[in-house]
């Protein structure tokens, strides 16, 4: 998966119509009400600090189009993060596209009005004409909060507009209230008018006093916000010990319903693209037999047939085959988030990564590179000091992202411990742990190396629980799934087709030694021995295939490297894997596929699965290739090794230069050498090979 | 940010009170940045804040929402201690005055 992780930005910079953004504090729904008026699906959670970068897209108000600007949230106008440096920059003008939006739509949380005004005051003095959505107001009225929005727009001085961006109710209403909006037909500007209590002390407490004056007079129960649900249920998951033991269930969970809910839609697929090759392959040869033209007739039976079923199909479905654990995953993560639950997680392994070096807020970004490593770098962006967040984009992809999925199930189950389910998990969970304890270690040594010091103390707000939202994960699932599908039927077929070609071209003449096989093989039919013909016959094939593979593009580009990686118990076909993953770590998947299924004759009754086609390799010397020793070793390179060219890239631009890539290219792929190569020789040396 | 210690006998560390007190912020004397973001979260001079657990991390209510705040930062708080309720209970309807 490479580029699946970030949705493509719609830009409409150029269109010229209005720019409205919306504001309002983290967590207030801003991100869910953008999809609303604009028809599109951003990521939304209830988490602070989803929405760590600007996002615009078209909205139909009054019949006209208007840009939205999503922002992250922001508690004040002069914080301290980086993405709330952002926000602040955008409504100022202070940025990039260089002018300040022509309105602002303030996104309020009616339960919890007190916290929202306080950033409504502060915006009142921006000099951005500003309409009032009053959100969450299903939750307000379900919990008895009565608000007197006609009293509110009178103290205001602005529209108010009681909306739900969940449910969509209000949002009409509020789309005309926009259209007159940028029709400067909201004019006022006024500032509100602070008593100052306690001025002196503090500029944020005249804003805070205001809106909590301002809240007795329009809030008719004037409860805090918090539900007692959140508290009892806080009391229990914020517990000094049953905490961390909820938080590593919760985990531990997540890790079961993956892989044991896709194991039977995963077998499913599997069969069904066996039985599309299988078809494939006898179509082809049916056809070739009933063309005339020689050259049409070899070109059917061997080149293209060759093509279409080992290339194509079975290409394809070694990697949509893991289609199922990672749509399992994201619907899993986006529930969880949404229901408020990490935020408390985050705030129980406090004292965890704070012993490591790293802050809390690490906690969210690194549970997310378990499914890609280029969104979490980015979600890193809430941490609000510079070395702490270095250190955690640093260490994000040593969690094992779901691109990692196909590889470990393959070497896990198809190698290592096929048939032995509880075996597999175990081994599956070890590898998750390895990725996540090297990250640990990696963060301790880096705090006392490059980026000295320890991690800034925990500040976090722990918004109220909430149902999660059944579509909002559904849709996640949904996008990650086909943008995975995107790449798997872009990226990961491309790659697939070149390496065919790589392993398929140029063609060789039959040595000697084949001529001699098909010759034998001719005479013993001739004797009417037809079984040992066969057998002949077969190994001629099979020499013949595997010298073509060995002068190939691909066997000569392997032969290259392999002095470098045969003492990781690594052959040329495993090297011309490592570096096909490159462009994705999954693409080896299919590279071994291609690679074994040309060295494989594919005869018609052959439905193998690829394990079961590894599990046949052998070394030149005969010896099996993939032993528990080898198996262990490419394992360990795949959990360790930074393979993804995305994750390099997105480093470059999240810390601005090179440098960062560079040293983490390096130290995790020189781990993950190092590591390989020590299992991989001390499993020899004590004779298990 | 350095402030003069004060012999008030209500004022007290935020990370030595027990559950259910609450106060109302007299000083702090964090770091400028951590200052910055306990003030925007409504741990500000002047307002009233409650203790909801203890230890470390503990969790505070101010402003509406809780917080979650390391007991590093919150050694740095200063409150001027007006009463204790039971957990869960109701606020009382009126905050008591604000220090000049
Ligand atoms: N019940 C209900 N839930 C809502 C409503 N609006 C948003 N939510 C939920 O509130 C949570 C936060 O929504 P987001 O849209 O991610 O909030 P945001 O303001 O973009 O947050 P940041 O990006 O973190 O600043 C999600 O779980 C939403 O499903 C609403 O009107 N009613
Ligand atoms: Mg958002």
């Amino acid at each position: 998966m490479s580029d699946d992780c970030c949705p493509p930005e719609v830009n409409v910079a150029a269109t010229g119509a209005p720019v409205v953004a919306l504001v309002g504090n983290p967590n207030a729904g801003k991100t869910t009400l953008f999809n609303q008026l604009t028809g599109m699906r951003a990521k939304t959670a209830n988490y602070p600090g989803t929405t760590v970068e600007h996002r615009s897209g078209l909205a139909q108000a009054g019949g006209r189009p208007v840009e939205i600007l999503d922002l992250p949230g922001l508690y004040a106008l002069d914080s301290a993060s980086a993405e709330e440096r952002l926000s602040r920059d955008a409504l100022t003008g202070a940025w990039s596209r260089g002018d300040k939006p022509q309105g602002a739509i303030v996104l309020l949380d009616a339960t919890n009005l007190e916290r929202s005004l306080g950033l409504v005051s502060q915006m009142l003095e921006l000099d951005i004409p500003i309409v009032v959505a009053l959100n969450m107001i299903d939750l307000a009225r379900r919990d008895g909060i009565r608000i007197d929005v006609p009293r509110l727009a009178t103290e205001l001085q602005c529209p108010v507009v009681p909306v739900s961006a969940r449910t969509g109710e209000g949002v009409d209403t509020l789309r005309e209230a926009i259209a007159s909006l940028v029709k400067r037909q909201v004019l006022r500007v006024a500032k509100p008018a602070m008593a100052c209590d306690s001025c002196a002390a503090c500029s944020f407490s005249a804003h805070f006093d205001w809106a909590e004056r301002l809240t007795a007079r329009v809030q008719s129960t004037r409860r805090t916000t918090d539900s007692v649900h959140s508290d009892k249920l806080d009391e229990v998951l914020t517990h000094p010990v049953v905490g961390p033991l909820a938080v590593v269930s919760t985990l531990f969970g997540l890790l079961v319903i993956v892989f044991w809910g896709a194991d039977m839609p995963m077998s499913i697929i599997d069969w069904l693209f066996g039985r599309l090759g299988d078809m494939a392959d006898a179509g082809m040869r049916a056809a070739a037999a009933s063309v005339s033209q020689p050259w049409l007739q070899s070109l059917l039976r061997d080149d293209l047939r060759s093509l279409v079923v080992r290339g194509l199909i079975g290409g394809l479905g070694g990697v949509l085959v893991f289609l199922p654990q990672i749509g399992l995953l994201f619907f899993a993560l986006a529930l969880l988030e949404d229901t408020g639950y990490l935020a408390r997680a985050t705030f129980v392994v406090d004292r965890l990564m704070r012993r490591v070096g790293l802050p809390a807020k690490a906690f969210v970004p690194l549970l997310s590179a378990h499914a890609c490593a280029v969104p979490a770098i980015l979600s890193a962006r809430t941490i609000e000091d510079e070395r702490d967040r270095f250190a955690t984009m640093f260490i994000a992809p040593l969690m094992s992202c779901s691109a990692r999925i196909p590889v470990y199930t393959l070497v896990i189950g198809g190698l290592l411990f096929p048939g032995h389910p509880w075996k597999a998990a175990a081994a599956m969970a070890g590898a998750y742990g390895l990725g996540a304890v090297s990250a640990l270690l990696g963060a301790m040594l880096l705090r006392r190396t490059a980026l000295p010091g320890g991690p800034q103390p925990l500040v976090l707000e722990m918004p109220r629980y909430r149902w999660p939202s059944l579509r909002t994960a559904l849709w996640t699932a949904f996008d990650r799934m086909r943008t995975f599908v995107q790449s798997a039927g872009s990226l990961i077929l491309i790659f697939s087709l070149v390496l065919w070609a790589l392993a398929e071209y140029p063609r060789t003449e039959p040595s000697s030694q084949v001529v001699a096989l098909r010759a034998s093989a001719d005479t013993l039919a001739a004797r009417g021995q037809e079984r040992a013909a066969t057998a002949a016959r077969e190994a001629a094939t099979h020499l013949h295939d595997r010298e073509a593979l060995e002068h190939s593009f691909a066997g000569r580009f392997g032969h290259l490297i392999e002095p470098a990686i045969a003492p990781l118990g690594f052959n040329w076909q495993i090297g011309l894997g490592l570096v096909s993953s490159l462009a994705a770590r999954e693409v080896i998947v299919s590279t071994l596929i291609i690679v074994y299924g040309a060295g494989d004759a594919i005869s018609e009754d052959d439905t193998s699965s690829l394990s079961d086609h590894l599990k046949r390799a052998r070394r030149e010397d005969d010896t099996p290739l993939f032993t528990l020793a080898t198996s262990l070793s490419l394992l360990i390179f795949y959990v360790l090794a930074l393979q993804c060219t995305s994750t390099l890239a997105i480093m470059r631009r999240e810390t601005g230069s090179w440098k960062w890539p560079a040293l983490q290219f390096v130290t995790m792929t020189g781990g993950a050498y190092l590591l390989s190569l020590i299992v991989y020789q001390a499993l020899r040396a004590f004779g298990i090979a | 940010m350095t402030v003069p210690i004060t012999q008030d006998p209500g004022m007290a560390r935020l990370d030595g009170l027990p559950v259910g007190t609450c106060g109302i912020v007299a000083f702090l004397t964090a770091r400028d940045v951590e200052v910055l973001r306990l003030k925007a979260l409504g741990v500000c001079i002047g307002r009233r804040i409650e203790v909801i657990r203890t230890g470390d991390p503990l969790i505070v209510r101010a402003f509406g929402t809780r917080i979650g705040l390391s007991a590093q930062l919150a050694r740095h708080v200063f409150v001027d201690v007006c009463g204790y309720q039971h957990p869960g209970a109701t606020p009382p309807s009126h905050r008591p005055e604000s220090p000049r």
